[in-house]
């Protein structure tokens, strides 16, 4: 618990920098107290654990996901210098509020009290409500921030309804709770409860704010949405399963089927239309979200490791691809497909990494993309769901045709050559992540080990 | 250090050569870039000698990099490395060959443009042939066998501006898909019925099959299509000799020591496999009987003096898949070795030849080069008898073991083979003393600009040549010596299967061979010191003619099977694609397209619809749930 005290002090800490005028310290205070926080994971310190009453827990898997969190934190807060660029003075609050955010996550996927649960996803959202409107000079940043307040206090709504129900059922709100009697209540709490984590991983039918909210956010913090939300939404979600879904074993397993396959489907055809990238990705995201969802089809302890390889790919991938296209925004003022034709001979490093990621998305061999999507595809084999398999390959395939579309648009020859860079600390973190999602494409196993 | 550290030192750097030339090439200088690429075969060769001294190999050692997929078969794939006898020697040709190339090469290409690109692909193709001779499995070994040919497809086509060197590099590269395919069947059903792709694992598990037990026959012969496709075996070897389009240290390095030697090495690595067999050892030693024939005759009358070499580079290549075919492996890869000393060095020779002369390859316009090109001369000579099987140099020793081999296997055999080596013989003297001696038959002009090469050249030339006079002491026969060096290296890792032969065919042997050769010498001599251009053209008439045109061979393959074939990918292109194929394509996707326009609307922006919508989608959840349990 050490490192959420530890964060807290740093959010406060880096608040308070703002106050100076030098704002050269916050970049640095935000990324130690981010790393030290993770060092704390690392090395598995177990000080003041017990301040919260065995609430949390951060063994196993939660501290893996804790771990990735916090390795995208690391990753993302860089890229809140570019603000500065732009003349505006609250980077130290944007840094400060996406410190508190990973607070959030972090109680998002080590809760073993729907409390702690309730009180993450607060923590985590609002602070992404704020960050989502973070451009005030244009209205669709407002427009996003508001959107997403009010379908996730709706969504916060339904949860805190299934929370309710789980207590009138058990009477507590621990996930171990005794069960007396499987009832319909019991399991009509189930569902409201898997709907509002739904929504915030933003999966069919409960992602029609993500598009939208993707569009308006600034880049960066989409990057953030899109990322650090997803594995804490997924994280919540395996402590939820793993807890509460031996009393629900078949229907559960249809229920993600069902998502999962509604997700692919729907999100992979809405996505082949859409002229801004930002909106293609978003529906990218959902229709993996919808692969990761099939990893919990064999939810085993041993076959967790599929669900957060997953993960990790598409972290890496959908990072390196919205920071891009952030630098193209820049620009050309715009995310349109037309925006991104000649990329490669204007700036042939962004063309390169972003088409790495987009190859990795769509799932092409040599990238971890590709071994994420064998993996937990054969582990939907595994159980026997090979309907499940042959349509998730087939969109799988069917997508490929948008990313490669972007690729394409990329690499074709376009008149009007003006060059330009970006700055070499930014062009590193993009090759770092390119680098190692093709190692892992390459040889899965050693981040396979690192899992386990 | 242990061999587990070692051999790190023999994959790695020249991988990391290919990363840093293929990268940041453009921005190295040429000495820079040579001095990379160089570092990466130097250092393996230190490597593996230093294995060698100091690991003792008494059995194979498995070392396992890492886990690389377990999805499957019922062990995980590994990227691991097989390290036994058979692949010292093949790592000792590999890295000690290829340093001395890629120093050649450093003097060779220095005015090229793409100098470091090409620095790239060879050090790439280096990893490649290490991986390759390295693998413990055959995924890897395939991974390393088409990486080569990926290697030697953009190197044969290096001078991409040339659109008859992009044929040659399809060509080479369409010929080998036809191999591979055989050869990626074969490990699929080596998989299925061993359940394993490890060469160890699919080893021991033979007890229990019988000879000629059939699967096992279809699974030989698959993976002989493969060693067809890379080893230029009859009927794939067409693409060998166009794939001299490269420059002169590819022909060298990819083309004569190394990579066409990989189906040599991978029968030699399946032998025991093999022996289980002999139906497909007697195909591939008629083969290579045949291949070795039918590429000297037409060695005969081939004017560029690369193709010469390339039909002899064929040639070889049949003696020795003829020796795998009478289950002579370790003589197989004995030829291997002193093949790969004195076609390299040959090649290089010619090279220095083609670069002395400013570019000139045909033999019709050259003669005389002895005065210009000493060194050159010297050690093209030794070359020249060495690959005619003069005693005492390497060639002779080699080939004398492959021939009594299939001698006491199957004498019509042993015929065709020994006239295969007379032709052998005639074309390689007829080469040198078109080459070096009698008039210069050339232009004036490119007469007084002929050079000796530059010493960069010349001393990998020297050293080879060293090599060909001495490489044969390796393997000398029972008569002489009881110990063949060879041989006992391999005895843990491939399993012989010879008779022996008597002294006395020995003794005839080598006396028949001293007089034939004395014989030829002279007769060449005598046309060839004083033969004229006119005296080349006459020669491509009636039986000549038929050799002079290859056999019509690639006009045969395209009559039979290249044209064929085009009429029926042109009706599949414009009749049954567009109007079948492509229609039916087209309605899922344009129902897709249409759904992906009919759904858009959906996404309206309005927040209260996305609310009906969210609570529509669990109310139908709850339903589901309702209804089904």
């Amino acid at each position: 618990m050490l490192s959420i005290v530890i964060l807290t002090f740093f959010a406060t800490l880096v608040l308070f920098l703002g106050f100076s005028k030098n704002r050269d310290l916050i970049l640095p205070v935000s990324v130690i107290g981010v790393a030290l926080a993770m060092l704390c994971y690392m090395t598995q310190q177990t000080l003041w654990d017990e301040w919260f009453m065995n609430m949390m827990d951060v063994k196993g898997a939660s501290r893996i996901f804790s771990i990735v969190i916090l390795a995208i934190a690391c990753c993302i807060l860089p890229f809140i210098n570019e603000f500065r660029r732009r003349g505006s003075e609250e980077m130290a609050d944007f840094s400060g509020l996406l410190i508190y955010s990973l607070i959030g996550g972090i109680m998002m996927v080590s809760y073993k009290d729907f409390m702690v649960l309730f009180l993450g996803i607060e923590i985590l959202s609002i602070a992404m409500y704020i960050l989502a409107g973070a451009d005030r000079r244009r209205a669709s940043s407002s427009e996003a921030s508001l959107k997403y307040f009010i379908l996730g206090a709706f969504a916060s709504a339904i949860l805190l309804f299934g929370i309710a129900l789980y207590y009138a059922c058990t009477s507590s709100f621990r996930l171990d709770a005794e069960i007396l009697q499987n009832s319909l209540l019991l399991n009509l709490s189930y569902l409201l409860i898997f709907a509002g984590l739904a929504f915030k991983i933003a999966l069919v039918p409960f992602h029609f704010w993500a598009p939208d909210v993707y569009q308006g956010t600034p880049t960066i913090f989409t990057a953030t949405m899109a990322t650090i939300v997803k594995v804490s939404g997924f994280g919540a979600l395996y402590q939820f399963i793993s807890s509460c879904g031996i009393h629900m074993s078949e229907w559960l397993y249809w229920l993600i089927s069902l998502v999962a396959l509604a997700s692919i489907v729907v999100a992979n055809i809405m996505a082949l239309q859409q002229q801004s990238v930002k909106r293609m990705l978003a529906y990218s995201g959902i229709a993996q979200a919808g692969f990761i969802l099939i990893g919990f089809l064999n939810l085993q302890a041993e076959n967790t490791w599929p669900i957060i390889f997953y993960l990790i790919a598409y972290a890496a991938a959908s990072l390196v691809c919205f920071l891009a296209v952030h630098f193209v925004e820049e620009i050309s003022f715009n995310d349109n497909h037309s925006a991104f034709k000649g990329l490669y001979y204007n700036n042939p490093f962004l063309a390169i990494v972003m088409s790495i990621a987009l190859i990795s998305l769509g799932g092409g061999p040599l990238t971890a993309g590709f071994m994420a999507k064998l993996f937990v595809l054969n582990n939907a084999a595994h159980v026997g769901n090979i309907a499940l398999v042959i349509f998730a390959l087939i969109f799988a395939v069917l997508s490929l045709y948008y990313y490669f579309r972007l690729i394409n648009q990329m690499f074709s020859y376009s008149k009007d050559i003006k060059t330009w860079r970006i700055e070499y600390p930014y062009a590193g973190i993009l090759a770092a992540l390119c680098i190692g999602t093709i190692i892992a494409g390459i040889a899965p196993n050693l981040l396979v080990n690192l899992i386990k | 250090m242990s061999a587990e550290g070692l051999i790190h030192l023999i994959l790695w750097p020249t991988l990391l050569g290919f990363l840093i030339n293929g990268i940041f090439g453009s921005k190295l200088s040429k000495s820079t870039s040579g001095f990379i690429a160089c570092v990466g075969p130097i250092l393996g060769f230190i490597a593996t000698s230093l294995i060698y001294f100091t690991v003792p190999l008494l059995e194979a050692k498995n070392i396992v990099i890492y886990n690389w997929f377990s999805i499957g078969l019922s062990n995980p794939v590994n990227f691991s490395v097989y390290l036994d006898h058979l692949t010292l020697l093949m790592l000792f040709i590999i890295t000690g060959v290829g340093t001395l190339i890629h120093v050649y090469s450093i003097g060779y290409m220095k005015d090229d443009p793409g100098f470091s690109r090409f620095f790239a692909y060879l050090n790439l193709f280096l990893f490649s042939m290490i991986l390759l001779v390295t693998g413990s499995n055959l995924v890897l070994l395939f991974a390393g066998w088409e990486g080569v040919g990926l290697c030697s497809f953009l190197l044969i086509g290096f001078w991409f501006k040339n659109p008859e060197y992009n044929k040659a590099a399809r060509k080479a590269f369409v010929m080998n898909r036809i191999g591979d395919l055989g050869f990626i069947l074969g490990i699929f059903l080596l998989a299925i019925k061993f359940n394993s792709v490890e060469i160890v694992k699919i080893q021991e598990s033979f007890g229990e099959l019988s000879k000629n037990d059939p699967s096992i026959i279809l699974i030989t012969l698959l993976l002989f299509l493969g060693v067809c496709g890379k080893s230029a075996q009859i009927p794939l070897f067409t693409w060998l000799p166009d794939a001299m389009a490269g420059p002169t240290p590819v022909s060298a390095l990819i083309h004569a020591a190394t990579m066409v030697t990989a189906g040599i090495y991978l029968v030699a690595r399946m032998s025991l496999l093999f022996n289980l067999a002999p139906f497909t050892l007697n195909v591939i030693m008629w083969t290579g009987v045949v291949t070795a024939i039918v590429a000297a005759s037409i060695a005969l009358k081939q004017n560029d003096i690369k193709k010469v070499l390339a039909y002899s580079t064929v040639s070889q290549l049949g003696y020795m898949a003829s020796a795998l075919g009478v289950a002579a492996y370790s003589t197989a890869i004995f030829h291997v070795m002193t093949h790969a000393f004195f076609k390299a060095l040959l090649f290089l020779a010619a090279g220095s030849v083609i670069h002395g002369l400013h570019g000139e390859q045909d033999i019709k316009n050259m003669g005389g080069l002895k005065s210009k090109m000493k060194v050159t001369h010297l050690v093209f000579l030794i070359g020249t008898l060495a690959i005619a099987g003069c005693p005492p140099l390497a060639g002779f020793f080699s080939k004398d073991e492959i021939l009594a081999s299939v001698y006491s296997w199957n004498a019509l055999g042993f015929i065709v083979l020994a006239f295969a080596s007379v032709f052998t013989a005639w074309y390689m003297l007829r080469l040198y003393f078109s080459t070096f001696h009698g008039k210069y038959r050339g232009d004036s002009h490119t007469w007084d600009h002929a050079h000796e090469s530059p010493w960069i050249i010349l001393f990998p030339l020297i050293v080879l040549a060293f090599l060909s006079i001495i490489g044969g002491f390796a393997g000398m026969p029972e008569i002489i010596s009881h110990h063949h060096y060879v041989k006992d290296f391999l005895k843990f890792s491939v399993v012989d299967h010879t008779h022996k032969v008597s002294h006395f065919f020995e003794f005839t042997l080598w006396g028949v061979t001293l007089v034939v050769l004395a014989i030829i010498a002279f007769l060449t001599y005598k046309k060839y010191t004083t033969v004229t251009k006119e005296d080349f053209e006459k020669e491509n008439t009636g039986l000549s003619g038929l050799l002079w045109n290859k056999y019509y061979l690639d006009e045969i393959y395209a009559a039979i099977f290249t044209k064929p074939l085009r009429t029926l990918g042109s009706w599949f292109k414009n009749i049954f694609e567009r109007q079948g194929v492509d229609a039916i394509v087209r309605i899922p996707g344009s129902i897709v397209t249409k759904a992906s326009l009919e759904l858009k609307p959906l996404q309206s922006g309005n927040i209260s619809w996305y609310m009906i919508s969210i609570l529509l989608g669990f109310l139908a959840f709850a339903l589901l749930f309702l209804f089904k349990f």
